[in-house]
C-alpha cells in the first residue's frame, strides 16, 4: 500500500523479464519459451506462491513461520490418511475401487485445511500468549510438527491415495487448459492481494509491522490480528498439502524441508521488509516465480544446476541490501 | 471561582500511588475552553502521571475528573478518547511505513459504503481527501501525502501526530513535548500548528514541557506541579521564568501577583 | 541425558534432511531404550549357543523403508538364532555422534554388534577399540577402509546396481534413444555410486545420454527439474532415477506432461509407492536392493562366529530387476521393501 514500494516492485519486475529474455534467447526455439514450459513454471512455482502469501503478511505485521514446510508435510499426511482411509478398503484400493470417493475427498480437505490452521493458531499462540520470539517458537513447532508425522507415518510415504483424485485433479486443468495447481494459487494471491491492498485488515497489518505500540494505542487488537496470520499461513499450508497430494498421490516426509527459506526468499526478494511495516503480494509472485523461472531455464540451457542456488542466492542478497538501504535512508531523517 | 460547567477540564483531588511512592497526592487542574495550558514541573513532580490519568492509561486512587462539566471515571484509553481526549506522545505513535493519511485514520479508518465496507474494505480515496484537508486546515508543510512518514523530517513527523489529535480529539489535546528534539525553525511550525488548533478548531491544548521560553510564546496559562500536588497556576502575562522556576523547584509557592497556588485564577 | 538425543534418525545412505523433535527423539529413545536395556548384563564366559546372546545393530536411519527392510531381515533371522536383537540410530550424521553412539552401546557388552559405518575411514579407531574389547562388528551396507577393523562387511554394491540400471535401460529402448538421469545431489557414498555405476554402464551402450541433473528431496523441486528436461529434449526416450523420490518425482512430471508412453523411467528401490507405479506402468523398471537379504546374512554371519569361531566371509549382494512382467514372482516380490512396521 505505502507508494514508495513501486520503485522497487518494477525494479524486481525488469530483472524477472531480463532473466525470461535471457533464456528466451539462449535455449533452442520452442523450448524456454513456450507456453507449455510456462505452464510447468507456474506449476513448479504455484506451491511456494500460495506459502509465499502467508509469509508476506506475517513479515509485513513483524512475524515469521518456519515451520510451514513442517505443516504442510503434517496436513498432507491427514489428507492422503484420511482420504485412503474413507474412499474404501484396503482390498477395493489394492484394485483401484473407491466406493466412498466423493465423501473421502471432501472430508480429506477439509480436515487438511483444519489441521493446518490448528498448527498455525499453536503457532500464533506461542508467539502472542507466551511471548516466545516467532523465530524460536516455529522453529520448535516445526521440528514437533515434523517429528510426530514421522512417528505417525514410520516416515514411510502415505499409501493408497485415491487414483482419480491423481487424475481428474492433481492431473487435471480448468477448461482443460489450466492445471488446478496454478487455479488456486492465482485465486489465493489475488484474495490475499485484495486483502492486503484494500481493506482495514490489511492497513492494520502494515502498522502492526511498523509500529505495534501505535497500532495497539491506535485501537487495534494486535494480539488477535497476529494469531489471525498464523492461523491463515497455516491453513494455506493445508491448501498446499492437498494440491501436493493431488499431484503426487503420496504424503512424503522428506517433501517441503526447504520451503520456510524458500518462501522467505522469494517474499525478500519481492521487496517485503524483514524488518516489517512493507511489502506487497504482487512483489511477492515475481519472488515466487525467479526460483522456478532460474530452474527451468537453467535446466534447459544444460548448465550445472547449483548455478540456479548461486543466482537465486545473489537475488536475495540483493533484495535485502536494497531494504536495508531504504531502512537507513528512513534513519537518517 | 468558575463554574466547572465552564471549565473544558476539571481535576479535583486526584492521587496516584505506585507502592510506596505517591506520584500524585490530590492534584488539581483546570483548563478553559480554547486555552493552550502548560503543565510544568520538575521531573518526578507528577506531570506524567497526571498526563495518563487524563489519556486513560492510569486509574487513579482517588480524585475526580470532569470533562466539559460531565465526570468521567477512565479504564483504559479508548475511554478517554470516546470523551474527545486525544494525546501526542513523545515517541508520536506513528507507523513510518505508512503514508500521512493512514496515520491520521489508523484503528479509525473510513469503511467503504455498502457490502464492501462491511467486509472490511477501506475508503481510500475519503482518507486521502480528508487527510489532505485537514493538514491544509492546519497549514502543514506536508507536500507529499503519500510519502511514508517515516522518510520526513522529525517537524513534519510532529505535524501528523498533532493533526491525527486535533483530528479526532473533541475535548482535549494534550502534548508531551512536542518540541524536544526539534531545531529553530521546526519548533517554530510546530508552535504555530498548537496556535492553530486553538484558534481553527477551538480546542484547548495541555501542553508538557520543559522549555519555559516555547511555553511563553504559545501558553496562555500555566500549572505547576511539585511532588504531586499543583503549587501555582497563572497566566503567562502574570508570571516570569524566575517565578516559574522558583514554584518548580520549591523556593517559594505564592506567584509574584499574589494569588494563592489552590486557587485558580 | 546425552543418550536421548542421539535416537534421531537420518540417513547416510538416502538423503533426506530431518529435523526431528526433542519430543518424538524422546518417545523412541524410550522404546528403543526398553527395548535394548532390559537385559541383564552380559556375561564374560561365551562359547556355546546363541540363545539368549545379546546383538545391536547400529544404523543411520529410522524410518527408511530401506533400512527398515535391512532391520526386518536382521530380526527375523535374529529371532531364528533365539538373539536378544535391538537396533539404533544416531542423531546426527557425523563421525562424532556415531562414534559415541558405538562407544556407550559397547560399554554395555553386547555379544556382537552389526553396523553400518558412517565414515570408511574415521570410524576405523573406534571400532577397532570395540574389537579390542571383545566384541565382535560386522559392517553392513557400508564398510570402512581397514578390513581388520571388523569381523566381516555385508554390503550391496551400488555401482552393479547403477550398471544394472544401465543394461535394462539399453534394453528397454532397445539400444538406441537419449537418456537423462535425475538423483540426488552428489555428496552422498550410496546414492553417489548408483550414479557412478550407470555413468559406466552407459558407455557399454548405445544410448545417447543427455542430461544430468541433481535435486534435493523436495518432489515439487524434483518435478520441476524433469520437467524442463522433458522440454530441453522432445525426444528424451529414458530417464534413471537412483532413490526414492526422484522416481515419483519423474513419473508425476512424464505423466504432466502426457509423455508416459514415450519416456522409460528406471527407478530405484522399491517402496509401496514405486511398485505402484510399476504396477500402473508408469515406471518401466526398478532396481531394487536387497537390504532384508544384508540384515539376516549380517545376523547368521555373526550366529556362526559366536557359536564355533567361524570366521565369516564378506560378501557384496547383487540387485534384482523388477519390471512389470516379473511383478508377480516371488523370487522379485520378496525384496519390496515392507511398509514401515516396528
Amino acid at each position: 500500500m505505502p507508494r514508495p514500494q513501486r520503485l522497487s516492485d518494477a525494479t524486481i519486475l525488469l530483472l524477472l523479464i531480463a532473466i525470461v529474455a535471457v533464456f528466451s534467447i539462449v535455449t533452442p526455439a520452442g523450448t524456454f519459451l513456450s507456453l507449455s514450459n510456462a505452464e510447468s513454471i507456474l506449476l513448479t512455482a504455484s506451491q511456494l506462491l500460495i506459502l509465499s502469501c502467508g509469509i508476506t503478511f506475517l513479515l509485513i505485521a513483524g512475524g515469521l513461520d518456519l515451520s510451514i514446510g513442517s505443516i504442510t508435510i503434517f496436513s498432507a499426511v491427514v489428507v492422503a490418511k484420511v482420504m485412503g482411509a474413507l474412499a474404501g478398503t484396503a482390498a477395493q484400493a489394492a484394485d483401484f475401487h473407491y466406493p466412498n470417493l466423493g465423501v473421502a475427498i471432501t472430508v480429506a480437505i477439509v480436515c487438511g485445511l483444519l489441521v493446518g490452521a490448528g498448527w498455525g493458531a499453536v503457532n500464533g499462540l506461542l508467539a502472542v500468549k507466551l511471548r516466545i520470539p516467532p523465530f524460536i517458537a516455529t522453529l520448535a513447532t516445526g521440528g514437533i510438527v515434523l517429528g510426530l508425522a514421522s512417528v505417525w507415518t514410520n516416515g514411510q510415504n502415505v499409501q493408497n491415495v485415491p487414483l482419480p483424485f491423481q487424475s481428474s485433479f492433481g492431473l487435471g486443468k480448468l477448461f482443460e487448459v489450466i492445471p488446478w495447481s496454478i487455479v488456486i494459487a492465482a485465486v489465493v494471491t489475488a484474495v490475499f492481494w485484495v486483502v492486503l491492498s484494500k481493506t482495514r485488515f490489511g492497513l492494520h497489518t502494515y502498522a502492526m509491522g511498523a509500529n505495534l505500540e501505535a497500532a495497539r494505542r491506535a485501537g487495534v487488537n494486535v494480539r488477535r490480528h497476529m494469531v489471525l496470520l498464523y492461523v491463515g499461513t497455516g491453513a494455506l499450508c493445508g491448501i498446499v498439502a492437498v494440491l501436493d497430494v493431488a499431484r503426487f498421490s503420496t504424503a512424503s516426509i522428506t517433501s517441503h524441508s526447504g520451503d520456510a527459506l524458500s518462501a522467505i526468499a522469494a517474499v525478500v526478494i519481492g521487496g517485503t521488509s524483514l524488518f516489517g511495516g512493507r511489502g506487497r503480494i504482487s512483489g511477492t509472485v515475481v519472488g515466487a516465480l525467479i526460483p522456478a523461472v532460474l530452474q527451468s531455464g537453467f535446466v534447459i540451457m544444460d548448465v550445472q544446476p547449483f548455478w540456479q542456488n548461486v543466482a537465486v542466492g545473489v537475488v536475495l542478497l540483493v533484495a535485502v541490501y536494497v531494504d536495508q538501504v531504504k531502512i537507513r535512508a528512513q534513519e537518517r531523517t | 471561582m468558575k463554574d466547572s460547567a465552564d471549565l473544558a477540564v476539571r481535576v479535583r483531588g486526584v492521587r496516584k500511588r505506585y507502592g510506596h511512592v505517591e506520584a500524585l497526592r490530590g492534584v488539581d487542574l483546570d483548563i478553559a475552553p480554547g486555552e493552550i495550558h502548560a503543565l510544568l514541573g520538575d521531573n518526578g513532580a507528577g506531570k506524567s502521571t497526571l498526563v495518563k490519568v487524563l489519556a486513560g492509561a492510569v486509574t487513579p486512587d482517588e480524585g475526580t475528573v470532569e470533562i466539559n462539566g460531565v465526570p468521567h471515571r477512565f479504564t483504559g484509553p479508548r475511554d478517554a478518547q470516546a470523551a474527545g481526549i486525544e494525546t501526542v506522545y513523545q515517541d508520536l505513535a506513528l507507523a513510518p511505513t505508512l503514508p500521512p493519511d493512514a496515520n491520521l485514520f489508523l484503528g479509525r479508518e473510513p469503511a467503504r459504503p455498502g457490502l464492501l465496507g462491511r467486509l472490511g474494505f477501506v475508503d481510500r480515496k475519503a482518507m486521502r481527501a480528508e487527510a489532505a484537508t485537514h493538514l491544509r486546515q492546519l497549514n502543514s508543510k506536508i507536500q507529499d501525502l503519500g510519502a511514508e512518514v517515516g522518510s520526513m523530517s522529525g517537524g513534519q513527523k510532529q505535524a501528523v501526530a498533532v493533526a491525527r489529535a486535533a483530528m479526532w480529539g473533541s475535548a482535549l489535546i494534550m502534548m508531551d513535548e512536542p518540541t524536544a528534539a526539534l531545531g529553530v525553525a521546526q519548533t517554530e511550525s510546530v508552535l504555530e500548528l498548537i496556535r492553530r488548533i486553538r484558534d481553527e478548531k477551538g480546542l484547548p491544548v495541555l501542553l508538557i514541557s520543559h522549555n519555559l521560553p516555547d511555553v511563553f510564546r504559545v501558553a496562555d496559562r500555566c500549572t505547576v506541579l511539585r511532588l504531586g500536588r499543583r503549587v501555582l497556576t497563572a497566566r503567562m502575562s502574570d508570571v516570569t521564568s524566575t517565578d516559574l522556576i522558583r514554584a518548580m523547584t520549591g523556593a517559594d509557592t505564592l506567584s509574584p501577583t499574589g494569588e494563592r497556588a489552590a486557587e485558580p485564577r | 541425558m546425552s543418550f536421548l538425543a542421539r535416537t534421531h534418525p537420518s540417513s547416510r545412505r538416502n538423503p533426506m534432511k530431518r529435523t526431528i523433535p526433542a519430543l518424538a527423539a524422546s518417545a523412541l529413545a524410550v522404546c528403543l531404550l526398553a527395548g535394548c536395556g532390559g537385559t541383564s548384563s552380559a556375561d564374560d564366559a561365551g562359547g556355546g549357543s546363541a540363545a539368549g546372546k545379546k546383538i545391536v545393530m547400529l544404523l543411520n536411519d529410522q524410518f527408511d523403508p530401506y533400512y527398515l527392510t535391512l532391520v526386518a531381515g536382521a530380526e527375523a533371522e535374529a529371532k531364528k538364532q533365539g538373539f536378544d536383537f535391538s537396533w539404533q540410530a544416531p542423531s546426527t550424521l557425523d563421525v562424532a555422534s556415531q562414534t559415541q553412539l558405538l562407544q556407550s552401546v559397547a560399554a554395555r557388552k553386547p555379544d556382537g554388534i552389526i553396523m553400518s559405518a558412517l565414515d570408511a575411514k574415521a570410524m576405523i579407531a573406534p571400532m577397532k577399540q570395540v574389537m579390542a574389547q571383545g566384541i565382535p562388528i560386522i559392517t553392513v551396507d557400508a564398510d570402512v577402509a581397514d578390513p581388520s577393523a571388523r569381523l566381516a562387511t555385508v554390503t550391496s554394491d551400488g555401482e552393479a546396481a547403477g550398471r544394472l540400471a544401465a543394461q535394462t535401460m539399453d534394453k528397454l529402448l532397445g539400444g538406441k534413444g537419449k537418456v537423462a538421469f535425475e538423483g540426488y545431489t552428489p555428496g552422498t557414498s550410496s546414492t553417489d555410486a548408483r550414479l557412478k555405476g550407470w555413468q559406466e554402464g552407459l558407455k557399454q551402450t548405445g544410448l545417447e545420454y543427455v542430461a544430468e541433473r541433481y535435486d534435493a528431496t523436495d518432489l515439487t523441486t524434483i518435478a520441476g527439474t524433469v520437467s524442463a528436461v522433458l522440454k530441453r529434449y522432445p525426444d528424451l526416450a529414458g530417464i534413471f532415477t537412483n532413490w526414492t523420490n526422484p522416481t515419483l518425482g519423474a513419473a508425476q512430471a512424464v505423466q504432466a506432461a502426457g509423455r508416459s508412453d514415450k519416456v522409460k523411467i528406471v527407478g530405484f528401490d522399491a517402496s509401496p509407492d514405486e511398485v505402484s507405479l510399476l504396477k500402473r506402468g508408469l515406471v518401466a523398471a526398478l532396481i531394487i536392493q536387497k537390504p532384508g537379504d544384508m540384515g539376516s546374512r549380517a545376523v547368521s554371519d555373526l550366529a556362526a562366529y559366536l557359536k564355533d569361531g567361524t570366521k565369516p566371509q564378506s560378501v557384496s549382494l547383487d540387485a534384482v530387476v523388477a519390471t512389470q512382467e516379473n511383478i508377480n514372482d516371488p523370487a522379485v516380490s520378496a525384496y519390496f521393501y515392507k511398509a514401515g512396521k516396528k
